[in-house]
């Protein structure tokens, strides 16, 4: 499903480049769920957002459901992530000014969902999640762990066939990463969803199918559990 | 998906309610100010533009070549009517002797006198025809018979009430007219208005001095209007050089000091040469100043967009991760800015329609404006509307198209902004302020100036009545009653007062010269009282005597320098013709202006002409006024039963002459008023969200140690700085336009630097209460609470 050649990310500091990632090559199967880990400034952020197409490498080849990214154009990237692509952040990142509700529609919307459609869909999610009686509060009235809930709804609500998570337990606490990780879980073995995220924790990495480490830009270790 | 639009714009306006009255009230304001200045450049833009053929009606008018140009808008009646015979792209024409004053004796039952100023002409059926009028009754043919009347409809119902005016009589000088039209009464916006016109084969009954009228081309006076209506524009030049050439033989030599031009009937109202009351360039400064008074609210809401724009990018990159388009995230910023501009636009159209009538009564009440049409305004607001979304869409669409999601996104994502850009913006709208202020301070001293300055007379206390054709009996009547009167000083029969808007003078012959002096002098015409009663100085000579055989004449001092130099005060006894009459110079008194301080002064002769003096000027002593103002009256009405009774103090006069400049006065005054207030209220947003942004810095110095005023002294200072980079912009540039204005003026102030040390102070001042205010309430609060929030 998705396969980096080579690929490389710098900064220009000064005169020399400075090497955020290093000529990564990595491959992720349809199903899998793979856990990132690394210590801090390791590039794994940075290897997350070129895999999800918001960042762009400054070297390398990226495939994604066999469409060289490389090559497309900004229009066809933002097309082909938007239909397949999910993610879900650390600080939630949900919209202040809407509600539960519309946090989950809004991907609907930018894709012309027409509006039973995205009844339905909004619905359904809200079901599935058991997030049905909160649906009218807005993010400041909802702790992190539902606040994160509703995130990863949103993420899920196109159905999209990869999921990406940046340290999506960061900012709670253990019971609610928990349950984050039971859910991810079974996304991925009962809907099919793949998983890659980023994660600090071992015990979180855990639940995954494979995890790899990052160390200076480079991958240190891939090991299939 | 625009349900989503206003769904969000709606929530956020409301969420940060603060900010959106502030950018609600500023814009309104700045429209409402926008709005205003159209009704009136536009309503000013509309002066007889509505005739049938404006576009090709021009008025006959000239220019006389002396040592100075001098410019009239009158011409005589024989050019005219040459004009139509001899000119072929003549198709049409008007002839009217407007401006006349008469006493009008009227009324159904039992008749009246009215006193009517200025607003009679003679005219025939032809003006009706080449001006839009609309008869309400009877038939405009009857104007071309002897003595016939056409009405407005206010002045029909001024003599007649209800009765029909159709077929009752008036009388002038004992002459009957009949009423034959009556029409609707003048739109606003025209200045051919008379209210009641009168035939024009009349003329010769009622005034004997108009007995040779059609022939004599000498015959130019201001009042005398011909109207030329061309086949097209480009006959203009052609007409123009036909006319100077049919006019050839009856000037003969003196035809080359005279220019005859054609003035567009459009142009009319701006030409301020020939009796224009309106500057194009004062309508071009409103402009620019709406616009800067607009670009101030605009600036407003760009720097609070400017200034939220680190909390909202994080909002602004997620919705990109969800798949939004630049286009669409530019799309919701538009809908925020569309709801609050229209929300301005309905207030500020209230605000118009309560100011109006408030500004015509105070400001415009010499010449009120009126709202043409209510739904070119609806358009012209919907126009601002677009045009302030569209500005203040560059922002944010300039910001969107460099927008990096991952930056956006990182948790510690680095917002430090220099706020260069909202810097400048802060610096540029106290820049508009404070040219306004200055402006406004300047101005204000210049047209108190104007207004109470007297050049070498004393205008305290001397009351102008008019005696109309007074018989000389009746002078010596008035003369002998006001002589019992002991609070009256002195008392002349003359023409004007000095400093009038009259333009009376000749060339003129002094000594043996052979030749004619070739500049011509100015006339101040009255009795031998008149040096007394408007306290003119006599420095040479003696005064005159009004019983001398020869024609006495005083003449000023730069007149008699004009002459003979050095040895000035050798006119006295010497001969001089100016004009007609002949006769000595008796004395020279010191500098005086006749007219307004606009112009410098001119060579001016005193003299007196009878026929001329219609006027009773009254010096007062200042003690008992009201009750000598009465006897005045009694006094009058015995002496004279056909007139009617009414005086003018003649600083009231004085005053009118600066009309314009009390009009720009108050105008700038508004306008920068404005200005202060739409800055204040910037002002007012942005420091209290930077305060709010910097709450933590503020906790952190304040457990550090730092004190209140301390803090409160670093906020305030940041804003207060930028007022101060303002205000060097500000001194050289105001330097320079305010100067470049009081050249307008003959006379005028000299700029002073405490201008700009209270232009600066009043700008300081300002900014550091809206800016204190909330730097020290965030300098107060307890750290602990900012510090435990995070
Ligand atoms: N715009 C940038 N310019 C220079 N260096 C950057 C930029 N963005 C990220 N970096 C650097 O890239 C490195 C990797 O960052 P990141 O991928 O966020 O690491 P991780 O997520 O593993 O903590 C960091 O050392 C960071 O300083
Ligand atoms: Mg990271």
């Amino acid at each position: 499903m998705l396969s980096l050649k080579q690929i490389s990310k710098y900064y220009n500091t000064g005169n020399n480049k400075t090497y955020v990632l290093n000529k990564v090559d990595l491959d992720v199967e349809q199903g899998e769920f793979v856990s990132i880990m690394g210590p801090s400034g390791s590039g794994k952020s940075t290897l997350l957002n070129i895999i999800g197409m918001l960042d762009q490498p400054s070297e390398g080849y990226m495939y994604f459901l066999n469409e060289p990214v490389h090559q497309l154009k900004e229009k066809q990237r933002s097309a082909l992530y938007k239909q397949n692509i999910g993610f879900v952040f650390q600080a939630y990142h949900l919209i202040d000014e809407l509600t539960v509700y519309e946090n989950i529609e809004t991907p609907l919307l930018y894709q012309d969902v027409k509006s039973t459609e995205r009844k339905a869909l909004v619905a359904d999610a809200l079901d599935r999640f058991n997030i049905v009686g909160k649906k009218d509060l807005f993010p400041a009235q909802l702790s992190g762990g539902q606040q994160q809930l509703v995130g990863i709804a949103r993420a899920l609500i196109s159905k999209p066939k990869l999921l990406l998570a940046d340290e999506p337990t960061g900012n709670l606490n253990s019971k609610q990463g928990e349950e984050i990780m039971e859910l991810f879980k079974k996304l991925n073995q009962e809907d099919g969803v793949t998983i890659i995220q980023v994660t600090h924790s071992e015990k979180n990495a855990q639940y995954g199918s494979r995890i790899i480490n990052l160390l200076d830009g480079k991958i240190d270790s891939s090991i299939i559990l | 998906m625009l349900q989503a639009y206003l769904k969000v714009a709606w929530r956020r306006l409301k969420a940060r309610l603060f900010y959106t009255l502030l950018n609600v009230l500023g814009l309104a304001l700045a429209m409402g100010c926008c709005i205003l200045l159209y009704v009136y450049v536009s309503y000013q833009l509309s002066f007889d533009t509505y005739h049938r053929h404006a576009a090709t009606t021009y008025r006959v008018v000239n220019e006389l070549h002396l040592d100075k140009t001098e410019y009239d808008k009158g011409s005589a009646m024989a050019m005219y009517l040459a004009a139509r015979r001899e000119i072929p792209q003549v198709v049409n024409g008007a002839y009217s002797c407007s401006r006349q004053s008469y006493i009008v004796t009227a009324g159904t039952a039992d008749k009246k006198l009215f006193r009517e100023e200025k607003n009679i002409a003679f005219t025939n059926s032809k003006w009706f025809d080449v001006f839009k009028y609309r008869v309400v009754a009877g038939n405009l043919q009857g104007l071309n018979q002897l003595n016939t009347a056409v009405l407005t409809q206010k002045q029909a119902q001024k003599y007649f009430g209800s009765t029909p005016a159709i077929g009752q009589y008036l009388q002038i000088k004992n002459i009957p007219m009949r009423v034959v039209a009556v029409v609707a009464n003048c739109p606003y916006n025209t200045d051919q208005n008379s209210d009641i016109y009168f035939s024009f084969a009349t003329l010769k009954q009622i005034d004997p001095d108009y007995k040779n009228y059609t022939n004599q081309w000498g015959y130019i006076s201001s009042v005398n209007n011909s109207y030329l209506v061309l086949r097209t524009t480009a006959d203009k030049p052609v007409v123009e050089k036909m006319l100077n050439q049919i006019a050839k033989p009856y000037f003969g030599d003196g035809i080359k000091y005279y220019k005859f031009q054609l003035l567009p009937l459009t142009e009319q109202h701006f030409d301020l040469r020939y009796g224009g009351t309106t500057q194009k360039s004062l309508l071009t400064v409103l402009i620019v100043i709406g616009c800067l008074i607009l670009a101030t609210a605009i600036i407003n809401y760009i720097n609070l967009v400017v200034a939220q724009q680190a909390r909202r990018s994080t909002e602004i990159g997620t919705r990109k991760v969800l798949g939004a388009t630049a286009g669409r995230l530019l799309m919701q910023f538009v809908t925020e800015s569309v709801m609050t501009t229209t929300v301005a636009a309905v207030l500020a159209m209230g605000l118009v329609a309560a100011v109006l009538p408030v500004i015509n009564r105070y400001w415009f009440s010499a010449q009120p404006v009126h709202v043409g049409s209510w739904l070119q305004l609806g358009l012209f607001t919907l126009l601002l509307v677009v045009i302030i979304n569209l500005v203040m869409g560059i922002y944010p669409a300039w910001w969107l198209n460099r927008f990096n999601i991952t930056h956006a996104l990182k948790k510690q994502a680095t917002l430090v902004q220099t706020g260069l850009g909202r810097k400048a913006l802060v610096v540029l709208q106290n820049l508009i302020a404070q040219l306004l202020i200055a402006g406004t301070v300047i101005i204000v001293m210049q047209v108190q100036f104007l207004k109470n300055t007297d050049k070498g007379f004393d205008r305290n206390m001397v009351v102008n009545i008019s005696v109309g054709q007074a018989t000389d009996l009746q002078k010596q009547r008035l003369l002998k009653g006001t002589a019992q009167m002991p609070d009256v000083s002195s008392v002349s029969f003359c023409l004007n007062s000095p400093a009038t808007d009259s333009q009376r003078g000749a060339t003129l012959q002094f000594d043996n010269r052979p030749k004619w002096e070739n500049w011509p002098a100015r006339f101040a015409i009255g009795d031998a009282a008149y040096a007394k009663t408007f306290g003119l100085q006599l420095i040479a000579g003696r005064n005159r005597d009004s019983h001398a055989t020869t024609p006495e004449f005083l003449v000023n001092q730069k007149m008699a320098r004009m002459l003979m130099g050095n040895h000035w005060t050798d006119v006295i006894g010497k001969k001089l013709q100016p004009g007609d009459p002949k006769g000595i110079i008796v004395g020279v008194v010191k500098d005086f202006n006749v007219h307004s301080l606009l112009e410098p002064i001119e060579p001016t002769v005193v003299l007196e002409d009878k026929n001329l003096q219609t006027n009773m000027a009254v010096k007062l002593n200042g003690q008992h006024t009201d009750a000598t103002l009465k006897t005045l009256q009694q006094l009058y009405t015995e002496t004279l039963p056909t007139e009617v009774f009414s005086y003018r103090f003649i600083d009231e006069q004085i005053a009118s002459l600066y009309r314009a400049e009390t009009l720009q006065q108050n105008l700038i005054w508004g306008a920068a008023a404005m200005a202060i207030v739409i800055s204040s209220l910037g002002l007012l947003g942005l420091v209290s969200l930077m305060t709010l942004q910097r709450t933590k810095e503020i906790g952190v110095r304040k457990v550090l140690g730092a004190g209140v005023s301390q803090i409160g002294l670093m906020l305030s200072a940041d804003f207060l700085k930028l007022v101060g980079l303002a205000l060097i912009v500000a001194i050289p540039g105001s330097w320079w336009l305010m100067n470049h204005w009081l050249q307008n003026y003959a006379y005028h102030i000299q700029i002073h630097w405490w201008v700009y040390a209270l232009t600066g102070l009043l700008a300081m001042l300002i900014a550091f209460f809206t800016v204190g205010f909330q730097s020290f309430k965030a300098a107060m609060a307890n750290p602990v609470n900012s510090l435990r929030s995070e």
